[in-house]
């Protein structure tokens, strides 16, 4: 069975219908009002449409994940665990910011959520480790907060992240790097100088 | 295919992160992780608004530290589901602190708490916050027979002594319930005139500071089967040194199971050195073997039907399912379970696959050695003898040392103190040099990482002498904090070194930065 897709730029696609199930939207429309005549995907332009499909041609076998498993604390516990990204998953993501975005918004509006996982994902790895300016000129952010803002917020996350640091330096074997030591308050530190016994 | 992933889309179509919609915005940081959504927030107004949702915050406890086995410094009567979005913010961002002071190879206690039980000073058996308080409630026994309990303020600079008991006779043991929401809080064995009892107490604080009430009520008595090692749940755990017998009683339907350890324990001086209840089996550490029992489910059910003839439940036995012995020619003296799951009542939810790990503290000549082994427990819990095969390829023992810590020097405090959920824990050493004039010593802590299968060396952190960095010196900066210890004891969830000392003091030091 066909099933024809059309693109905001009036592009028509023809794909199998189980290709087409993987996307939630369609799922539904062909359970309503069956196949009948092309279905328009009015926020999906051609190029997005072209790359979604591949990646659901790909996808085609996998089982579709059940709504309540794919919820709340349940869904973060199986992200978590299926942590391991395919090789072709990856090579598939791995594309300009601009198409990405769009994949991942073209994914929440058919709703294919293993996509939108893997997009989602995909942006969250961009974003570790990075500092506040990376992650603005990272996704064109304008900085929006008073000067006096900025600072209170980064007096709130220096410490943290001087521990990060830290752990991070660690990690990576260099136990030499300087460590800004923690604040000790002052009673604690006389009553350590003179012992009482 | 490939000029369109190469061409810039920029010019000919606008989406950008935050053009993404809202929805889809809050996908992303469901995937990040605490330190990260910080970081985001301090990007721009708008994405600082959507980081406040309370969902946000649920998710990152969810995902960094629920499924990572630590436990949140809350009291156990106020649930998650009760706290704003800025307290679940706090929540998060206080764990993952702690988490990283905790790791890093410098971690050192941030503030310390010095407390004398009484004047004047008087030797402190036990000292320990009570679990399900979020480290607020102390508990030490002192002289003997004294059992007091101390309100600690959530920054650590004040404690008040809310209430306390004598009891008759002398204290031998005393254990906290791990389940906060058992009526039962605590157990303590006394000796008096000869006769051992076991007494259940609930306990319970109310009020806020400053006029705070301590209630206490003894729930149950009974004389004992052996030294009181655990209280977990509804179960009691003994242990008689005479028979190596182990055993567990409900105290709510006088059901009870005995674990026959392994015939070898009993030609020697036997003691338990660590034991653990989970909902599937039960761990005995001895000084010449390590046994893994199956729990009957009939010891855990809360109604059972009495016995016709109206007299005690017969002692069911518990099935032995695996025992290692020790090498010859070694001796151990001190042991620690970490099966990554909380204890029973907790359902142990982790895969089969993924081992327990089991430290233990070995004499030779007259220093120590900790080994750290992982065990895998067999599928299906099979019974000895059976042909079934261990899960791990190259592990047909089941247990193997997978790390060693050498030259650590005997300490008067010997036990290795653990928490079985998270993996975290503490030991101390005694480091005093020759020639010294007073006694050095050091607090050792260290975490373990659940093992999985293809992890060669899953914990790289605990002791191996040649790695400077692979070792927490936590009393660098604290140097006197441990000194004279004659008791540790941690909280987990808050991050709280309970110290008691020789000289009649309780030191509490915060792990935690703040």
């Amino acid at each position: 069975m066909i099933v024809s897709l059309v693109s905001s730029d009036g592009k028509l696609y023809q794909v199998d219908e189980a290709v087409a199930r993987r996307s939630g939207v369609i799922y539904t429309v062909l359970e309503d009002i069956g196949n009948q005549k092309p279905i328009p995907l009015l926020n999906v332009p051609s190029h997005v449409l072209k790359q979604v499909i591949e990646y659901c041609e790909y996808h085609r076998t996998d089982p579709l994940p059940q709504d309540a498993e794919w919820s709340g604390p349940a869904r973060a516990e199986l992200v978590r665990r299926k942590a391991v990204v395919s090789d072709w998953d990856k090579k598939f993501i791995d594309c300009d910011q601009t198409l990405l975005f769009e994949i991942i918004q073209a994914a929440s509006y058919l709703d294919i959520k293993p996509l939108l996982d893997l997009g989602c994902k995909t942006v969250a790895n961009m974003m570790t480790g990075k500092s506040v300016e990376d992650i603005r000129a990272l996704f064109h952010i304008e900085n929006d907060f008073t000067p006096e803002e900025e600072t209170a917020m980064q007096v709130e996350r220096s410490e943290f992240e001087s521990l990060y640091n830290i752990m991070i330096k660690s990690m990576a074997g260099g136990v030499n790097a300087p460590v800004t030591s923690l604040p000790i308050p002052g009673k604690a530190r006389r009553r350590l100088r003179a012992p009482h016994y | 295919m490939a000029d369109i992933r190469s061409r810039d889309y920029a010019e000919i179509s606008s989406v950008q992160f935050l053009t993404l919609p809202v929805d889809v915005i809050l996908d992303i940081i469901l995937h990040l992780d605490v330190q990260d959504i910080l970081v985001l927030q301090g990007t721009c107004r708008f994405l600082q608004e959507i980081t406040e949702m309370r969902t946000v915050w649920l998710s990152a406890i969810h995902r960094r530290i629920l499924s990572n086995g630590l436990s949140l410094p809350l009291p156990h009567d106020v649930p998650l589901s009760q706290l704003p979005a800025a307290g679940l913010k706090a929540v998060a961002i206080y764990v993952v602190r702690l988490d990283l002071n905790w790791k890093s190879p410098r971690a050192r206690p941030c503030k310390l708490l010095e407390l004398s039980p009484e004047t004047p000073a008087v030797y402190v058996q036990f000292a320990f916050l009570v679990p399900g308080t979020a480290g607020r409630c102390l508990l030490t026994v002192t002289g003997g027979s004294m059992i007091s309990f101390w309100e600690l303020d959530s920054r650590l600079r004040r404690s008040k002594r809310v209430g306390g008991w004598t009891v008759e006779g002398s204290i031998v043991d005393v254990v906290c319930n791990s389940d906060p929401t058992d009526p039962a809080t605590i157990g303590v064995r006394t000796v008096s005139q000869g006769r051992k009892v076991v007494v259940l107490y609930n306990v319970s604080m109310r009020g806020s500071n400053g006029t705070t009430k301590l209630e206490f009520k003894e729930i149950f008595r009974m004389g004992t089967l052996g030294r009181l090692k655990l209280l977990r749940g509804n179960l009691i755990v003994f242990y008689a040194r005479i028979n190596s017998f182990g055993c567990l009683y409900n105290y709510r339907t006088g059901v009870s199971v005995g674990m026959e350890t392994h015939g070898l324990a009993k030609l020697v001086r036997a003691t338990c050195l660590a034991i653990e209840v989970l909902s599937d089996y039960i761990i005995i550490i001895q000084p010449t073997s390590v046994d893994l029992f199956e729990l009957p489910e009939v010891v855990t059910q809360n109604d059972v039907e009495n016995p016709p003839d109206g007299g005690p439940h017969p002692i069911i036995s518990a099935r032995l399912v695996k025992t290692k012995c020790r090498p010859p020619q070694s001796e151990w003296t001190a042991g620690a379970i970490i099966p990554y799951t909380a204890p029973y009542p907790a359902k142990r939810s982790t895969p089969a696959s993924r081992p327990i790990s089991i430290l233990i503290r070995e004499r030779s000549e007259n220093k120590c050695v900790i080994h750290y082994h992982i065990v895998y427990p067999p599928k299906g819990l099979a019974p000895v003898g059976s042909d079934a095969p261990w899960r791990h390829p190259g592990l047909d023992t089941g247990f193997r040392p997978a790390q060693m810590r050498y030259g650590v020097r005997q300490h008067f405090f010997q036990e290795i103190v653990v928490a079985p959920a998270s993996g975290r824990g503490l030991w101390l050493e005694n480091v005093t040099a020759p020639g010294m004039t007073h006694t050095a010593e050091r607090l050792m802590i260290f975490s373990t990482v659940p093992p999985t299968k293809g992890d060669e060396w899953p914990m790289v952190d605990i002791g191996d002498a040649n790695r400077e960095g692979s070792i927490r010196w936590s009393a660098k900066n604290f140097p006197e904090a441990v000194r004279y210890c004659s008791f540790c004891s941690f909280d987990d969830s808050v991050g709280r070194v309970v110290v008691a000392t020789q000289d009649g003091r309780v030191r509490v030091l915060e792990m935690a930065p703040s």
